[in-house]
């Protein structure tokens, strides 16, 4: 019997030290660019630093802070089961 | 070859301006790049067999389709669409700890059938973090040289400068370039292809961004580090500021002492030399404002700096990187305004360079002071009172105006913050020097020959056309003439004093102010006193002694001192030039004035568009003006004298 998939939900909502997925930032179209030209995009997987103002999400060796309401409209689908 | 150009370009913290250091030294000279106000950094180099190696630095920049300014001028380059800047090659600087990421931009260039060479910088970071890079593996798959680097430490410098040679000689060039072997469109996987190593927990970062970043202990760092940044500033620019002070006055004095008198004299003693040292005085603060930026910058601050901030400056439209400019401007506004390069945002920029001069700066300080005991005579405390109260109206004119324009004239959505946080590292010495000599010549160069003119002009218009001395002064200096030496000297002091006050009236500068005196009735200002704001144009603090030269045929010489001397000033019918009314309108007047043409000029240079330049003009004036009048006519309704 296989584990339902997670449902994706807001970066902000994750804990401190979770790691995840991206999903999909529902961002203009220029902070999105911006966002994947750091590292931050859909299916990279990314470890949750520090939550809060700003929240600091690390991408392989790049550390990226973004405001709480960034992060808040940043769909990811964290690990876990059925998740990873 | 004889003549060549290489461009430089690169993800920005990948120590771009660092290389570009390495190979041009002190060779480089900063111009802007065509149509925007974006600063290229030019320089130098020497490699075998190119006579004449031009190095172009290019902005930082994450993709070359990104729709921001920076990548635009970078596309433009590159593609030849700027005719004056297409280089013959290009080398793209990689940071190895962070190699997926930056493989986006080589990625691209490849795309686009550029052939770079790779300077693969930060090696020693990367193997700090527990990679090693195959750059030979990288080469292959990438199809172009890839040049391990540690640039600080200069290492790598003399193989990129020889593979470079070797590139713009067309030498050999088959050994160096072949068609890539990898997927250039998975950057992560090309990167996890040259990568060995087990990845070791950056703890000293983790650390340091709980702390820093932290609302409570990140806003106790951050003031602890602005205090520290700005203690240091005055500190060291104290010193060759008097010592500018010093050395123009004493080669005035010179001129004055071996020139006989006249225009000649008077343009070169006062409006040249007046005008070198009212431009060079600034250059101490902007030099070591920009070395001690720079230091900060390098070690990975300033990036938390700004998040600190930013939740308290986003609510009036201002960015977090908006508090250094701010900040700055208290001590003057010229180098307030150049700090706001550090803002990326361009729309953010703007905003924070038109209202920066509403800060309080130490040019207003005399005026407060003269105006603040004019106003509490007996009460010091209430003059120290409003005093403060002076920087504390200036933060908030600032701040409202800054949500004004954002909502208005530089209206668009706010940028949301999403910022690289580069790693923390000791900055480079080298490089701070460097920004801090471009910066300072920038400056010279550009806003200093035009403050100097501006200078030269207002020192004109207060000094022609001559006067005829008074007759009570002709008087004077007859009876000086067969008076004991103690008693001549006091007559000669009074004569000169006479004279001063009848230029003031004659000048061009006092005829305008007796033509404009209707225009500031309504504040309660007299002839005088408009003379007074409109000569503080030179700069705030020569109101005091326009004042002071006005007020010093009724002060019966040095006697009375500035501030009582002035308190005394009759108008034309008797009654006092400065009320207590007068006292506060003219006090807010200048707390919100834009009396300073200098900074006039660097916002017009800084924004690359007049209009913005006029618009703080006119904007604070009409400020200034609404709110003197306001308060003025406040005090009068409510019976205060």
């Amino acid at each position: 019997m296989s584990l339902p998939p997670v449902r994706p939900v807001a970066l902000s909502s994750l804990p401190t030290g979770a790691h995840g997925r991206v999903h999909e930032p529902l961002l203009d179209e220029e902070s999105t660019s911006l966002l994947h030209a750091l590292g931050l995009s859909v299916s990279r997987r990314f470890k949750l630093c520090k939550t809060g103002e700003p929240c600091i999400v690390q991408i392989g060796a790049t550390r990226i802070g973004v405001s709480r309401a960034v992060a808040a409209r940043i769909l990811v689908v964290p690990d876990g089961p059925g998740g990873a | 070859m004889t003549a060549a150009r290489v461009a430089l370009l690169g993800n920005p913290n990948t120590g771009k301006t660092s290389l570009f250091n390495r190979l041009c030294g002190t060779r480089a000279k900063t111009a802007n790049f065509p149509g925007t106000t974006t600063s290229a950094r030019i320089g130098h180099a020497r490699v075998d067999g190119i006579q004449s190696l031009e190095v172009l630095d290019l902005p930082g920049i994450y993709e070359l389709g990104l729709k921001s300014p920076e990548a635009r001028i970078v596309r433009d380059v590159l593609s030849g669409e700027d005719r004056a800047h297409y280089p013959d090659a290009v080398i793209v600087i990689v940071d190895a700890a962070n190699l997926a990421r930056n493989l986006v931009l080589v990625g691209e260039l490849l795309t686009k059938g550029l052939k770079p060479i790779v300077a693969l910088n930060m090696i020693d970071v990367a193997a700090r973090r527990g990679w090693t890079i195959d750059a030979s593996a990288l080469s292959k798959r990438l199809g172009v040289p890839v040049i391990p680097m540690v640039v600080p430490r200069g290492l790598g410098v003399d193989q990129l400068r020889a593979t470079l040679g070797q590139v713009l000689a067309k030498k050999d060039i088959g050994s160096l370039f072949s068609n890539p072997l990898a997927n250039i469109y998975d950057p992560v996987a090309l990167a996890e292809s040259v990568m060995t190593g087990q990845p070791v927990a950056d703890a000293l970062t983790e650390r340091l961004d709980r702390v820093l970043t932290h609302p409570v202990s990140g806003l106790l760092a951050f003031f602890a580090v602005m205090a520290g940044l700005f203690w240091t500033l005055f500190q060291l620019a104290a010193v060759p500021m008097d010592l500018i002070d010093t050395t123009f006055a004493a080669l005035g004095s010179v001129v004055t002492t071996y020139l006989p008198a006249g225009p000649i004299r008077d343009l070169l003693a006062n409006g040249v030399i007046g005008g070198i040292a009212g431009t060079v005085v600034f250059l101490p603060q902007i030099c070591f404002l920009f070395f001690l930026i720079s230091l900060l910058e390098d070690t990975g601050y300033l990036a938390r700096a700004a998040f600190v901030m930013d939740r308290f400056l986003r609510p009036f439209g201002l960015p977090g990187h908006a508090f250094v400019p701010l900040l700055t401007s208290h001590a003057c506004a010229l180098p307030g305004i150049m700090a706001a390069r550090l803002i990326p945002d361009r729309r953010d920029r703007l905003t924070t360079i038109l209202v920066a001069p509403f800060m309080s700066c130490s040019a207003r300080l005399p005026v407060f002071a003269l105006l603040t005991s004019l106003l509490f005579v007996d009460n010091l405390f209430l003059a120290g009172l409003a005093f403060a109260g002076c920087f504390v109206l200036g933060a908030v004119a600032a701040f409202m105006s800054a949500l004004l324009f954002s909502r208005t004239i530089v209206k668009g959505r706010a940028r949301p913050m999403i910022l690289e946080l580069p790693s923390y590292q000791v900055p480079s010495i080298r490089n701070a020097l460097m920004t801090a000599r471009d910066q300072g010549l920038s400056f010279l160069k550009t806003a200093g020959t035009v403050i100097m003119a501006i200078c030269v002009v207002m020192w004109w218009l207060s000094a022609y056309p001559k006067a005829t001395p008074p007759a009570e002064a002709v008087a004077l200096r007859a009876q000086a003439a067969t008076a004991a030496p103690a008693e001549a000297e006091a007559l000669v002091a009074r004569a000169d004093a006479l004279q001063a006050r009848e230029q003031q009236t004659q000048s061009f500068a006092g005829r305008m102010g007796r033509a404009v005196q209707p225009v500031f009735a309504p504040l309660g200002y007299d002839w005088q006193l408009t003379v007074g704001v409109l000569t503080s144009f030179i700069a705030r603090e020569v109101f005091v002694s326009t004042m002071a030269v006005l007020a010093s045929d009724q002060s019966g010489g040095d006697a009375k001192g500035v501030i009582a001397a002035v308190r005394d000033m009759p108008r034309d019918d008797g009654t006092p030039v400065l009320t207590r009314a007068t006292a506060a309108s003219t006090l807010v007047f200048f707390v919100l004035a834009m009396q300073c043409l200098p900074t006039l000029a660097v916002t017009r240079r800084e924004t690359g568009r007049l209009r913005y330049a006029l618009l703080q003009l006119g904007y604070m004036s009409g400020v200034a003006y609404a709110a003197a009048l306001i308060v003025y006519q406040a005090l009068r309704a409510a019976g205060v004298p």
